[in-house]
């Protein structure tokens, strides 16, 4: 499960392995004046790439931001 | 800290409906940055702010999300699902007065409420139909 913000800051993403948890940051890129935050993750079966969903930007103009990691899935 | 790459922004493609933007230009360039996260699409609806909570991918051409739209004005919130179909996300019909989606799961049912007689509501499980349809099934 992982939850971050775009811009100028790190996504964490937490992994669960080998009977515990471990956190690394992920980089994110997108536009520089793109905020955001992810609040769910998906692997895409049989593959590589995975979906993130959240929200960017800041009320009162937030938008739904998906996130895609590796390529996409097609 | 973050090495942040820059998109062009004409990447970001807002349909003319003001509604979904298509991962298109997302796709195309996917030759040059084939790894990492990145922005695959961004949804905006005209008077509304979006935010979606959860996603779930059946497939690679196969995915879903949902969240929710609240109004600018009104501050009304009504629910949102969105659909990736290998090329676009595209938004979804849901049945009436659903009030709130919660999932979706791993076998993208939707979870959600929608009113009743009484003001009561009712728990409700939508699940997607098999192929290629847009609107999700009741059950």
């Amino acid at each position: 499960m992982g939850a971050g913000l775009l811009g100028d800051q790190n996504w964490r993403l937490w992994h669960y392995a080998a009977g515990g948890w471990a956190m690394k940051p992920a980089q994110v890129s997108g536009p520089a004046d793109l905020t955001g935050l992810a609040s769910s993750l998906a692997s895409v079966p049989g593959g590589t790439s995975a979906w993130a969903a959240g929200g960017a930007g800041s009320y009162p103009n937030q938008g739904g931001l998906i996130l895609v990691e590796g390529r996409i899935p097609t | 800290m973050a090495t942040t790459i820059r998109f062009p922004r004409t990447m970001l493609l807002a349909s003319s409906a003001a509604m979904l933007v298509s991962a298109t230009g997302l796709a195309a360039a996917q030759a040059t940055t084939p790894t990492g996260w990145r922005v695959g699409a961004t949804i905006s609806i005209s008077g509304e702010n979006i935010d979606l909570h959860s996603v779930a991918a059946v497939a690679a051409a196969d995915a879903w999300a949902v969240g929710s739209a609240t109004g600018k004005v009104t501050g009304e919130s009504t629910p949102i699902v969105v659909h990736w179909n290998g090329r676009h996300w595209l938004r979804v019909s849901l049945p009436a007065r659903i009030l709130r989606v919660i999932g979706p799961s791993d076998t993208v049912s939707v979870i959600g409420a929608r009113s009743g007689r009484g003001a009561l509501q009712r728990a409700l499980l939508a699940r997607r139909i098999p192929a290629r349809h847009a609107d999700p099934g009741l059950v």
